[in-house]
């Protein structure tokens, strides 16, 4: 029975990492389309804020390798199609590739919003009766937390070793993430799959009453507020500082943000909107190539070639190159003026191109 | 003591000696006080990051082109040496320096907060055995009071404060050795693709000269930048890389963004402020836009009783002419640490009339001889740290009876520094009407050629070599503006002439292409023997107050302390009585850990 209930946990952890990659793209956008100079504080906060994503997704696949599970990466599915959907407990909302703007600020406080109620699931009995986690019924908080009991469930039945019985040498290890807040917490029993679960929710909401993340009380590093007031923090032009409560405005000293110092891009851009063999297509297209070549490193990191994560900081880079270019070209007949953009879009493995850019590993896959 | 003070240890400069010492004596308990010359600046990134917006903005781009030139604290330039002229070396009159050659004296410092490792290029290179004995082993040069083995914990030190990537396994060479089982704080920064080919290029072959043959081998360069961490790093303790000033999840790993010299954009490569900050949050204070003016001391006993400096409120560019307002003040402690730098610390005390005879000569750089040219094929210029390898089997030998050792720096960054690339060649490919595609591709096939090497030539401590002051030169504070004495010797230009045959050797061994050409009207031009050199400034001033055993041949005893002035201790590549072939910001930092220990026990002392 226990590969049964893993099952559940292995789909729960898939969504988790799912979930933890599909705040990146538009994150990612937001960032690309302003300037380290002109708009220095919200370039700073969002930057840490995609690191920090990306270690949570990073924390997910380590806990499904540690069960024994494997993450998919490289799939049809992984990338949601842009405006996504996000279904929360108590609130729905779209989640778009946007230039940077109050709207989109706003959009990324609703993701990363604490959860106002907090679920009490001590002392439930949920032995035996594995919950299907749908999202749409809750915060990330509050999913999260359901991992977490469920995890604690299947150790109490059926015994540590037998629950986290995954291959070590899978796991990602500290030394290859930096540049946010937090640590890889490498996953091999229940207290490091909790810890790292805490991790996640902490940068992201915060803990419970306060504007700050655990990343002092957790890994002794600077103090630094939790995701949904960083984004605060940008919204009303204000930094937080110490006492403030979670529930008030801030307080601190004002910062400078630059509204309208953003490349004007358009709204979810997609390389099929753009006319065929435009610039704007060409580039949008090459973009979406090297994400899904992107995806397949990813998809390989997390599967056995650790040794890989390297070569992805590397890619990264491209990507941002890539941006930038698109982010100078004009969209063919737009009468706003707007600018193309990096649309995120999968192309399967079989439409893959070889580019002289590309790292030798993927070459030789594709040969 | 007579009078109760309020700091135990007053230090002159906030650069990498001065942060370690006053960082290492506030862990130890001690209230220390720093005087800093340059304008104030906060530990905040938008300080650091207002460097970066004076860097892009500045069209010529020269190791102190981020840091603004301030009438109050001067700080020397590049480009203030000009051209030769009717076979005169020619030099900007309104330059801080000034210099009465006959050859130029190319290196420059930055005055400010956090000094010149804010724009130095980072490699640690601990010095050889041999260069601590050289007047024993070659009849050359001078002998330290101490010896690489004597230095060799604190250079573990200094490796840990600036975090040091390398691998201890390829670092053993020429003596060098390392304690049982040490590794370095971080992994090696990855060798450029260009090291890599060379060292494919050059496998098995060897370079004969004066009968004698020496190998190729390209050897990684340890560096104070971040790479990943060692886990094994202090028995398994492993080591946190430290990111940005005010900034820490920034700069934590070398993101390769190829303009280390003159401003790491994300401070990923050490500078003092990282130590600064520590100190200061240890308690350290940090008084700034304070230039010290005066060592005062009692005339009998060499005691120094204060130090005078000049407090300015604002500063104008160095060229506006203007004087600015300033009050004088003075400030006592029980130690005091001169850290401003080997000309600045020389320039101080012969300004407070100093008598030992020492101070100020056997001022020393590494003069680089320069050559360049095109590999076989292209290698990818301008990626990555400026070097991130060199060759250092010509470092050491007999040969240094004769002529000075040499070590090879390779250059990521094409024909940077010898031409200006890529503006230059962007420049030809405009003028050729080139634009679009083709200047695209034309660039491509110039620049992704190039490389060139930099032979660090050392430099014999002489006395004629020097700083000096003199009453009719003086700053908009007025105080005296360094006067430079500089030449260099047979035994040098030997050693530039052998570099010479290698680059020549060398380029014919890997099938490349020696597009070496000197342009006889520039800065540091010689003709030898028939043979056509140019150097250039390594940035590594050393050797003004050099130490050894007494006053009648040096300024500091092993301790680091003035032989007379005993509660004065200096710092800085001024203490260095050779400098070898090693770039000498580690073995500087390891000098100053040491000083530190030893200001420590005398505070002590006096404590008890």
């Amino acid at each position: 029975m226990l590969a049964t209930y893993k099952k559940e946990v292995f789909k729960n952890l898939q969504t988790a990492i799912e979930l933890e990659h599909s705040t990146i793209p538009p994150y990612l956008a937001a960032f690309f389309t302003i300037d380290q100079d002109s708009n220095a504080f919200s370039w700073e906060a969002i930057r840490s804020v995609v690191m920090e994503e990306m270690l949570h997704m990073t924390l997910a696949c380590n806990i499904l390798n540690a069960i024994g599970g494997t993450p998919y990466i490289d799939h049809p599915k992984f990338i949601p199609e842009y405006p996504a959907k996000f279904n929360f407990a108590d609130r729905k909302f779209d989640v778009g590739i946007l230039k940077f703007s109050k709207d989109s600020i706003e959009t990324f406080m609703e993701i990363e919003k604490p959860s106002e109620i907090k679920l009490n699931l001590e002392g439930e009995e949920i032995k035996g009766l594995m919950r299907q986690i749908d999202l749409d019924e809750r915060t990330i908080g509050e999913f999260y937390e359901t991992v977490k009991e469920q995890l604690k469930c299947l150790v109490k039945e059926y015994g540590e070793k037998e629950v986290f019985n995954g291959d070590r040498r899978l796991q990602i290890s500290p030394k290859e993430y930096y540049g946010g807040g937090g640590e890889i917490i490498e996953v091999h029993n229940l207290e490091t799959a909790l810890f790292a679960i805490d991790v996640i929710v902490d940068q992201g909401e915060g803990a419970p009453d306060t504007i700050f993340d655990g990343d002092t009380t957790f890994f002794g590093q600077d103090q630094e507020v939790a995701h949904f007031f960083r984004f605060k923090e940008i919204h009303v032009e204000r930094k937080y500082k110490e006492g403030d409560k979670p529930r008030e405005p801030p307080t601190g000293a004002a910062v400078a943000v630059d509204w309208k110092a953003t490349k004007n891009m358009i709204d979810d851009p997609k390389a099929a909107n753009f006319p065929k063999g435009s610039p704007a297509r060409i580039k949008a297209e090459e973009f979406n190539q090297l994400y899904s070549h992107f995806l397949r490193l990813l998809h390989r990191t997390f599967n056995g070639e650790s040794q890989l994560i390297v070569k992805a900081v590397g890619m990264m880079y491209q990507m941002k190159y890539i941006a930038a270019e698109l982010l100078n070209i004009q969209v063919p007949d737009n009468k706003e003026g707007k600018v193309a953009g990096p649309p995120f879009e999968y192309i399967p493995p079989a439409e893959r191109k070889q580019y002289d850019w590309l790292i030798t590993e993927l070459v030789e896959e594709l040969v | 003591m007579s009078e109760q003070k309020k700091y135990d240890v007053v230090i002159v400069g906030a650069g990498i000696t001065g942060a370690i010492v006053a960082n290492q004596l506030a862990e130890k308990g001690h209230k220390v006080l720093i005087l800093e010359a340059g304008v104030k600046k906060s530990f905040n990134f938008e300080d650091y990051r207002a460097y970066l917006h004076h860097y892009y903005k500045n069209t010529i781009k020269i190791p102190n082109s981020p840091y603004p030139q301030n009438s109050n604290a001067p700080q020397p330039l590049v480009t203030d040496v000009e051209g030769i002229k009717d076979g005169i070396q020619q030099f900007n009159k309104d330059g801080y320096f000034k210099q009465f050659g006959p050859a130029p004296f190319q290196s420059t410092y930055t005055r400010a907060k956090g000094g010149t490792t804010l724009h130095w290029l980072g490699t640690c290179l601990r010095m050889l055995p041999s260069d601590f004995k050289e007047k024993d082993l070659y009849n050359s040069g001078k002998n330290w009071p101490i010896n690489y083995y004597d230095l060799m914990p604190y250079y573990r030190m200094a490796e840990q404060e600036i975090g040091v990537s390398a691998d201890v396994d390829e670092q053993g060479f020429l003596g060098i050795e390392f304690e049982e089982g040490y590794v370095y704080p971080m992994n090696k920064i990855p060798q450029s693709y260009l090291d890599k080919k060379l060292t494919e290029w050059t496998d098995g072959a060897q370079f004969t000269y004066e009968n004698k043959t020496y190998n190729y081998s390209v050897v990684s360069t340890p560096q104070g930048r971040n790479s990943s961490p060692n886990p094994n790093y202090n028995n398994g303790e492993g080591y946190q890389p430290v990111g940005a000033v005010g900034n820490p999840d920034l700069g934590q790993r070398c993101e390769g963004n190829s303009a280390c010299v003159p401003i790491c954009p994300v401070q990923a490569k050490y500078n003092a402020l990282k130590t600064l900050k520590k100190a200061v949050d240890k308690g350290v204070v940090i008084k700034e836009q304070c230039v010290a003016s005066e060592i005062l001391y009692d005339k009998k006993t060499g005691e120094v009783n204060g130090v005078r400096y000049k407090k300015y409120e604002n500063f104008e560019d160095l060229t506006s002419g203007k004087e600015c307002n300033y009050t004088e003040e003075v400030i006592t402690a029980e130690r005091y640490v001169l850290a401003a730098h080997a000309v600045e610390n020389a320039k101080l005390m012969l300004a407070s009339g100093f008598q030992n005879k020492n101070i100020g000569q056997n001022l020393m750089d590494h003069p680089v001889l320069l050559t360049w040219g095109w590999a076989k094929e292209k290698i990818g210029a301008f990626r990555g740290p400026g070097s991130t390898s060199g060759i250092p089997s010509l470092r050491d030998g007999l040969f240094r009876r004769e002529r000075s050792a040499f070590r090879i720096e390779i250059g990521n960054w094409g024909w940077n520094w010898p031409t200006g690339a890529p503006t230059t060649e962007l420049q030809e490919g405009v003028s050729k009407h080139l634009f679009g595609k083709k200047l695209r591709k034309y660039m491509l096939d110039t620049v992704q050629k190039e490389f060139r090497l930099g032979f660090l030539i050392e430099q014999q401590a002489l006395a004629n070599n020097r700083v000096s002051i003199d009453n009719r030169y003086r700053d908009a504070l007025g105080n005296y503006r360094p006067i430079i004495n500089y030449n260099i010797t047979d035994h040098e230009k030997e050693g530039m002439l052998a570099a010479k045959q290698f680059s020549k050797q060398f380029f014919k061994t890997i099938g490349g292409e020696d597009k070496t050409e000197y342009d006889p009207d520039k800065g540091g031009f010689i003709e030898y023997k028939g043979e056509e050199l140019w150097w250039q400034g390594a940035g590594h001033l050393a050797g003004t107050h050099i130490m050894g055993t007494d006053k009648s041949n040096s300024v500091v005893d092993k301790y680091q302390r003035c032989h007379e002035h005993k509660n004065l201790f200096l710092v800085g590549c001024g203490n260095m009585p050779t400098m070898g072939t090693s770039n000498p910001t580690l073995t500087i930092a390891a000098l100053s850990f040491w000083a530190a220990e030893n200001i420590d026990k005398d505070l002590n002392s006096l404590k008890k």
